[in-house]
């Protein structure tokens, strides 16, 4: 259903996706996945023809982004990251207005309408203007927007950003509902959602394909490891090889980059160390830090949410290489 | 062209539910009225120190009297009102990020841009007609030159074209309403001052011509009663230059 080849868009001198290639197919939900900065809003602004690429090509339900421009855009469903809203409008007011540029007239537009409203749960809220309603009620409305037209394709920019855990639950809950009856891309950068809710996940890093995986493979790769945080104040130069020495130990990544908590003082770094799934090595790294006197300050587990720190920190050949 | 009419109707709708276009309407008005006031009763001045000093002063003639002064005073005021009427158009959608959703529509930029335009031509239109009552009011009271009337309404609505097409351009290129007015106005002072050089200036071809693309003397001809295919044509292939410049904008906006 969408076809992404060699799509590369520069901003004068800065490269915000390099060639990056990747495939959704039919029924599919997949989850564009990365930092922020990584390059997936401009990836999905592309998709959905609201900027062209510097190179590349985009096919989107059969027809090509930059000769069938009109025919591809009617194939898709788009919400933004900052969902677009006319403040002034009611809920119907709204639809009704989007679903008229879609080309819907008339009973067929009063019909969509009323479709989306129920099914994004929004009839309570009929009589409100769009900005008094809270952020979940217009994440809501934005996705309500996306699907007027029944498109066969969705593109969905963040669309649990910003919203507060009840919330976040909702929104998830509805994609899901939406499988199965479109084509979904959805961007985040929290991983356990992409997990949750994508059968197969693209990894952008830094504008480029990092990794393309099925859910259940990726998850396996997450989870096949734990990870440690360790802070040193005085590591010795082969730090990493020493860490590797630790059995279970498959791998020590510098994190320098990762500035939690107090800076850091001179000599001072970062490291994290990934371990064996289902063994707890913190002690034996203790120990050794200690014994060496590397100055242990810091020796956490990296939790979930930290994952996307780590998925910053290695880059794309090591992450190859944890596979 | 169905998605330009679906973009013009919401546009009239936007300013009919919002304050601006009141507030903006009867501040124009009111000054339209009060001006109109003045030039009438100096016009009644005159025609009675006429009929004291019968033939020894110059005809008593109602367009040079009565509508030169008021509609050069009225497009003067315009100057100021139409950036005002035009300044939401494209800023607001950059402002509310709205511009996604136009674009990710299957539309085209020449109906995003032709359908503000109609719609602020339409709100103008009104505008102009709600001005009407004051002729109407002084025909009750003397020998009327109607058709002058009209090709003076023409020049004004004309005039006004051209005035949106520089109000939407300036809403284009930014997303301060604010500052798109003041662009806008800056704008059409600018092309106003220039019919007044051309006015002004001794013959030198420089003068010629910017007599000839003087916005002002164009209009002077339509105030006086006179319809030529030249104005005409100079009006609306302005208007549409304008129109363009803000479509290549629009779609500029696309790639940033």
């Amino acid at each position: 259903m969408i076809e992404v080849r060699d799509l590369t868009k520069r901003y004068g001198h800065v490269t915000a996706i390099d060639a990056i290639s990747f495939a959704v197919r039919p029924g599919e939900i997949v989850g564009l996945l990365g930092p922020n900065g990584a390059g997936k809003t401009t990836t999905m602004r592309i998709l959905t023809g609201c900027m062209p690429a510097t190179s590349g090509s985009a096919v989107v339900g059969g027809y090509d982004m930059v000769s069938q421009a009109t025919e591809a855009k009617r194939q898709i469903g788009y919400l933004p990251e900052f969902v677009p809203l006319y403040p002034d409008m009611t809920v119907p007011e709204y639809l009704g207005y989007l679903g008229a540029l879609r080309g819907l007239r008339g009973n067929a537009l009063t019909a969509a309408r009323e479709q989306v409203i129920e099914r994004c749960g929004l009839g309570e809220m009929r009589r409100r203007l769009v900005k008094n309603l809270s952020k979940g009620y217009q994440q809501r409305l934005g996705l309500a927007q996306s699907l007027i037209h029944s498109p066969s394709i969705l593109i969905l920019d963040e669309p649990t950003g910003g919203l507060d855990p009840r919330q976040t639950a909702e929104m998830r809950r509805l994609i899901t509902q939406l499988a199965g009856r479109h084509t979904i891309l959805l961007s985040t950068h929290i991983l356990p959602e992409a997990t949750a809710l994508c059968q197969r996940v693209v990894i952008l890093h830094r504008g480029r394909v990092a990794a393309v995986d099925e859910q259940e493979k990726l998850a396996a790769r997450l989870r096949r490891s734990e990870k440690l945080a360790v802070r040193l104040r005085h590591p010795p130069a082969d730090v990493a090889g020493l860490f590797k020495t630790i059995p279970g130990v498959i791998g020590v990544y510098s994190a320098a980059g990762w500035g939690q908590g107090k800076a850091g003082a001179a000599g001072e770094s970062r490291w994290i160390i990934e371990c064996e799934l289902g063994k707890d090595l913190t002690e034996e790294i203790a120990r050794l830090a200690v014994q060496r006197a590397w100055g242990l300050a810091e020796l956490a587990p990296l939790s979930m949410s930290l994952e996307e720190v780590f998925l910053n920190l290695t880059n794309p050949q090591e992450s190859e290489a944890t596979r | 062209m169905r998605t330009l009419w679906v973009i013009a109707r919401r546009e009239v709708w936007s300013y009919l539910t919002s304050p601006v276009a009141y507030v903006v309407s009867a501040i124009f008005l009111s000054i339209v009225g009060f001006l109109f006031y003045g030039v009438a009763k100096l016009a009644s001045e005159r025609s009675m120190q006429w009929l004291q000093f019968q033939g020894s002063l110059p005809a008593f003639n109602v367009i040079q009297l009565v509508f030169r002064p008021v509609f050069q005073d009225m497009a003067l005021v315009l100057v100021f009102v139409v950036p005002l009427l035009t300044m939401r158009l494209f800023a607001e959608e950059r402002r509310q990020r709205t511009y996604d959703l136009l674009f990710s529509a299957p539309i085209s930029i020449v109906a995003i841009v032709g359908g503000k335009f109609v719609a602020a031509v339409l709100i103008y239109t009104v505008l102009l007609m709600l001005t009407l009552i004051l002729p109407l009011i002084l025909g009750q009271f003397a020998v009327f030159p109607w058709t002058a009337l009209a090709s003076a309404y023409l020049g004004l609505w004309l005039l006004g074209l051209v005035f949106i097409g520089v109000g939407l351009f300036a809403s284009t290129l930014t997303e301060y309403q604010i500052v798109a007015a003041f662009t806008g106005v800056g704008i059409l002072l600018v092309l106003w001052v220039i019919g007044l050089i051309g006015q002004d200036a001794e013959i030198t071809v420089l003068a010629a011509v910017l007599k000839k693309l003087s916005v002002s003397i164009h209009f002077d001809g339509f105030v006086q009663g006179l319809i030529s295919t030249s104005s005409l044509l100079f009006f609306l292939s302005l208007s549409f230059l304008w129109l363009t410049m803000a479509y290549r904008v629009v779609e500029a906006n696309r790639w940033k």
